[in-house]
């Protein structure tokens, strides 16, 4: 096989958690893929995406693929603190990396750690009711997107969820099914520009656009509505309004099936766990009553994969430190933005298949794996391995927003750069560290 | 020691009831894999382990142990503090990992294979989560693995009923269903009532209605139980029934045992619904009541989920009764459901049980009554329901409790008095023999799901091999195996792991009409969130453990 010349369809895309499956692409002219169906502009960037000089490098230098990886390879086994981050892969790239980890005694952390950890803390705090996509499409009549508009994340969001135009038909019920009434409401960020043209079609019954700071006190007041009938009193000056609050509060207890969906990247780091500790209040709240779940969005760029693959893998997801040997996970302190500043980071393997962002600022040395060409901003002592993307140069599997389910991908042509996890095992093997602290051998 | 060497085991006392074996001293030679008829005198062996004195028994099969699935990995993130409690190192051999009540997956493997478990079975996988599943299992070393792919609250299936669809239809369903996630066998689990949960029902009993469909929990089981029996399924339906925990749950139970009309089936973590409602706290063993029934009943199975004390966190499909119990009885006080893909959902509960909680103490009392009401040992398979009832760590304590009734006398001393009191244990003295524990570990479990190589240690059979050095304490000897021996090598040596290996992945292939995917196209088009041919696992997924 090398690259196809006819449609492909039923493509299953990579660039962001949705995992859309129904995509339709062809050949483009200069290599690239082009999204003929349907319209994403983040999939029709992502697979137009043309291979460009895929040496790898050491410095500026381009050198052999396998000179790059010895130098990789000395860089690790020198250090004592590694930093393995970034982790955008597949499920086969992810159990690479953690192997690896596993070998050098390296912190996993993935580019997006803060937002997935602020979901997680939360989770292990408290606990939670979640929902799928499907469940979303078929039964939430009450789709709460708070501090996001989803689209601009996701752009296939709504479309994913058949939000769009009202369904013709019953969704699920037996004989006496009746078309579900549903209701689409904005909190905090309304969609504007391209993305409202994106939401238009989707018809939202309520806007209570707010600032981030503001979405405890709303989602607090709401949770004190449901359980005690009236809404706190508040200045008359805050946003939303009481007014606005209500008609939310009246939609909330109509509702049979409330989802509320968020995406913790967006929010500001000082109020994020609030945030969602308020969101989880409010589901909760519900389910004494109807039913409701939340539904977290986020896990693009490989994240879900790498959480679910490192919990099977270690017992944690993500932010394990494999010094001493055996996992050890501190969500405070093993983390990518602490260790990427820290002097005693002596080493940083940054790996992504889907993004081609070196980590800045850092103060060690890099080996870096992304989609070639070689990223600028490297350093001298700087290692540069190209990696193909999962789903557009080679098969893999990776998990959905959703993390319960997971896709296969599949290669689109066979003369791609290589997978990670292929390089990443081949540093590994090119890697035996030179001590193993704690290890029992 | 390779795979086409010859070793000679000799003179161990042979436990293998399904060759009616019990305890006989013999000879077992190994090649291949798998065991060889009696040695002949031109193969001399490359190898001889002299095993006189010792006890020697297939490798232990478990039946019902959850072991992989996303609701495990949110059981090890809800408990990350306890996964902390236990890191393990790794060696030359071993990866590292963490975890004792949700070890990581490469630990399941050892840990098991430590114990002298060869084969796991993994009872509870949604369709849409059985490609993580298989992936998990290709991280699970050394044992052979299998799953049963949950059915019955399903909205494909209960509208199906609703519109009283043909049983071929239904059939034809399953057996795709089966094919399509790799798995082995079906399972229900409160059939209908997860589904009917998310309509925002509270409880569904054996003849109630789901608001939406109009289907009963009776309907489901029948369909289910039928069609899995009418596609050659060699394990029955397997049943987590209605009313989970629930204080009276024992007469939902008995009456879907009847409900099945003499269908195969086989009811799970018995003890878990055999609660009566009698007493001055409205909470009884139901034990006596199930035993006589189920001992009547020849097309039924039941395994146990005793219970141990100790901290541990419950993970099931039943997110219905596991979001109450998560009000009333978590603990610490946080738990997780999602509802998933209009297809079943989850619950992730932590639980403390204690010695001294008269609830806990009568689940503990209820669990050890029907091992020892049950007669018929080919019926009744060892499970703790891992980690809900207890890790797999303590089988080889149950397993002492089941051989030692002077043990088991000192135990119930140190239980709540009251249950104490209640309970019928002081007048049960049965002691479970060692071909007993042989069939209720091995043999029944292998003949259930129908591996006819696995579980006894006849010629042509796999040589999945577990040898015991006998003690007093049945504990101390069945938690440090002398040897291990997976697909004919050594892998574990006095309870050490000494090798790996990958073990492999049991499916069934039912037959089923291709024509079933027309029907369904159009159905995952509309209502589900990924294509027809996406959902289904290719082989490359399944097989090797799911190694690709
Ligand atoms: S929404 Fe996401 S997954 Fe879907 S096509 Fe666009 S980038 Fe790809
Ligand atoms: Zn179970």
């Amino acid at each position: 096989m090398s690259t196809p010349r006819s449609a492909l369809r039923h493509v299953v895309c990579p660039f962001c958690s949705l995992l859309c499956d129904d995509l339709e692409l062809s050949p483009g002219e200069t290599g690239g893929f082009h999204l003929e169906r349907p319209a994403c502009p983040r999939a029709a960037a992502g697979f137009e995406r043309t291979p460009g000089d895929a040496s790898a490098r050491v410095g500026q230098r381009p050198v052999p693929q396998e000179q790059a990886v010895t130098a990789a390879a000395e860089l690790l086994r020198g250090a004592r603190q590694v930093l393995l981050g970034g982790l955008g892969l597949d499920v086969a790239g992810m159990r690479a990396a953690v192997r690896l980890a596993e070998q050098n005694g390296a912190v996993l952390d993935h580019a997006a750690g803060d937002a997935l950890h602020a979901n997680l803390r939360v989770l292990q705090r408290q606990g939670g009711y979640n929902t799928t996509l499907a469940e979303v499409k078929n039964r939430a009549d009450l789709l709460l997107l708070t501090g996001t508009t989803a689209t601009d994340a996701f752009p296939r969001f709504l479309d994913r969820i058949s939000w769009h135009a009202p369904p013709p038909q019953p969704r699920f019920g037996g004989q006496q099914a009746v078309p579900l009434r549903r209701r689409l409401c904005y909190l905090g960020q309304v969609p504007r520009g391209r993305d409202a043209r994106r939401n238009a079609e989707a018809r939202p019954t309520l806007r209570l656009p707010c600032t981030h700071e503001r979405l405890p006190a709303a989602l607090d007041a709401l949770t004190r509505g449901l359980r005690t009938g009236k809404l706190p009193a508040q200045s008359s000056a805050a946003r939303p309004t009481t007014r606005e609050l209500q008609g939310l509060l009246n939609a909330l207890g109509q509702a049979n099936y409330c989802v509320a969906a968020w995406n913790a990247q967006q929010f500001p780091a000082h109020l994020a766990s609030s945030i969602i500790t308020a969101l989880h209040d409010l589901v909760q709240e519900l389910n004494l009553r109807t039913r409701a779940a939340g539904l977290p969005l986020g896990g693009s760029d490989g994240a879900a994969t790498a959480v679910h693959v490192c919990t099977w893998q270690s017992g944690y997801p993500l932010r394990v430190s494999y010094q001493r040997g055996y996992p050890e996970y501190d969500p405070q302190t093993h983390t990518a933005r602490r260790l990427l500043e820290s002097d005693a980071t002596e080493a940083i393997l940054w790996v992504d298949a889907f993004k081609r962002e070196p980590p800045r600022p850092r103060r060690a040395p890099l080996v870096m794996l992304c989609p070639p060409p070689a990223p600028g901003g490297l350093g001298d002592q700087d290692v540069y391995l190209p990696i193909g993307t999962p789903g557009l140069d080679h098969a893999g599997s990776m998990f959905r927003c959703d993390n319960v389910i997971s896709l296969r991908l599949g290669a689109l042509h066979d003369n791609g750069p290589p997978a990670a996890a292929h390089v990443l095992d081949a540093i590994r093997s090119a890697a035996p560290p030179s001590r193993r602290t704690g290890s029992r051998t | 020691m390779s795979s086409s060497s010859y070793t000679l085991l000799r003179g161990g006392k042979i436990y293998d009831p399904q060759n009616g074996v019990d305890g006989v001293a013999g000879d077992l030679l190994l090649a291949h894999g798998r065991i060889q008829k009696a040695p002949k005198r031109h193969t001399a062996p490359d190898k001889v382990i002299d095993l006189s004195g010792h006890i020697v028994m297939p490798g232990g099969i478990d039946i019902h142990t959850h072991i992989a699935g996303g609701k495990l990995n949110l059981a090890r993130v809800l408990m990350s503090e306890q996964q902390a409690l236990h890191p393990v190192p790794g060696d030359s051999l071993r990866r590292p990992g963490s975890g004792l009540v949700t070890p990581s997956a490469a630990l399941t493997g050892y840990r098991y294979t430590e114990l002298g478990y060869t084969a796991c079975f993994e009872p509870a996988v949604l369709p849409f989560n059985a490609r993580q599943v298989h992936m998990e299992f290709a991280d699970t070393p050394l044992i052979d693995k299998g799953c049963y792919v949950l059915l019955g609250n399903d909205d494909y299936l209960l509208r199906q009923l609703a519109a009283r669809r043909d049983p071929q239809h239904l059939e034809d369903y399953l057996a795709w269903m089966v094919q399509a996630t790799g798995a082995l066998a079906v399972k229900v689990v409160n059939p209908g009532g997860i589904n009917a949960f998310k309509f925002n029902q509270r409880s569904l009993d054996l003849d109630e209605p789901n608001r939406a469909y109009g289907v009963t929990p009776r309907q489901v089981l029948l369909a289910l139980a039928s069609a899995a029996h009418a596609r050659g399924l060699a394990h029955p339906l397997h049943i987590h029934g209605c009313n989970l925990g629930i204080p009276g749950g024992i007469d939902t139970t008995l009456r879907t045992v009847q409900a099945l009309e003499g269908l195969p089936a086989h009811m799970t973590h018995v003890q878990f619904h055999c609660y009566g409602k009698e007493g001055r706290r409205g909470f009884s063993s139901g034990a006596t009541r199930l035993a006589e029934l189920v001992n009547s009943q020849e097309n039924v199975s039941v395994d146990i989920g005793h219970i141990q004390f100790g901290q541990t966190v419950s993970t099931s499909g039943d997110s219905m009764h596991q979001y109450d119990a998560g009000h009333h009885a978590a603990h610490p006080r946080k738990w997780v459901c999602m509802d998933i893909e209009c297809d079943a959902g989850c619950g992730v509960v932590p639980f403390r049980y204690r010695h001294h909680s008269f609830v806990n103490a009568l689940q503990w009392v209820i669990g050890l009554e029907l091992f020892l009401l049950l007669k018929d040992p080919w019926r009744v398979f060892l499970s703790t329901d891992h980690p809900n009832g207890a890790p797999f760590e303590s089988y080889p304590h149950l397993i002492r409790l089941l051989m030692d009734s002077s043990f088991r006398d000192d135990m119930l001393r140190t239980i709540h008095p009251e249950a104490a009191r209640m309970s019928a244990l002081p007048g049960l003295r049965r002691e479970y023999s060692l071909y007993e524990i042989a069939i209720i570990t091995r043999a029944g479990p292998a003949r259930s799901l129908g591996l006819r190589d696995y579980g006894h240690l006849g010629p042509g059979a796999t040589a999945d091999i577990t040898v015991y050095k006998p003690q007093r304490n049945q504990e101390r000897m069945f938690a440090r195996p002398a040897y291990v021996f997976k697909d004919g090598r050594l892998v574990a040596r006095n309870g050490r792991l000494t090798a790996l290996s990958q073990g492999r992945t049991h499916r069934a292939h039912p037959p089923f009409d291709p024509s079933i995917r027309r029907a369904l196209r159009p159905y995952f088009e509309r209502h589900m969130s990924m294509r027809l041919e996406h959902f289904e696992l290719a082989a490359e997924e399944i097989e090797n453990g799911g190694a690709s």
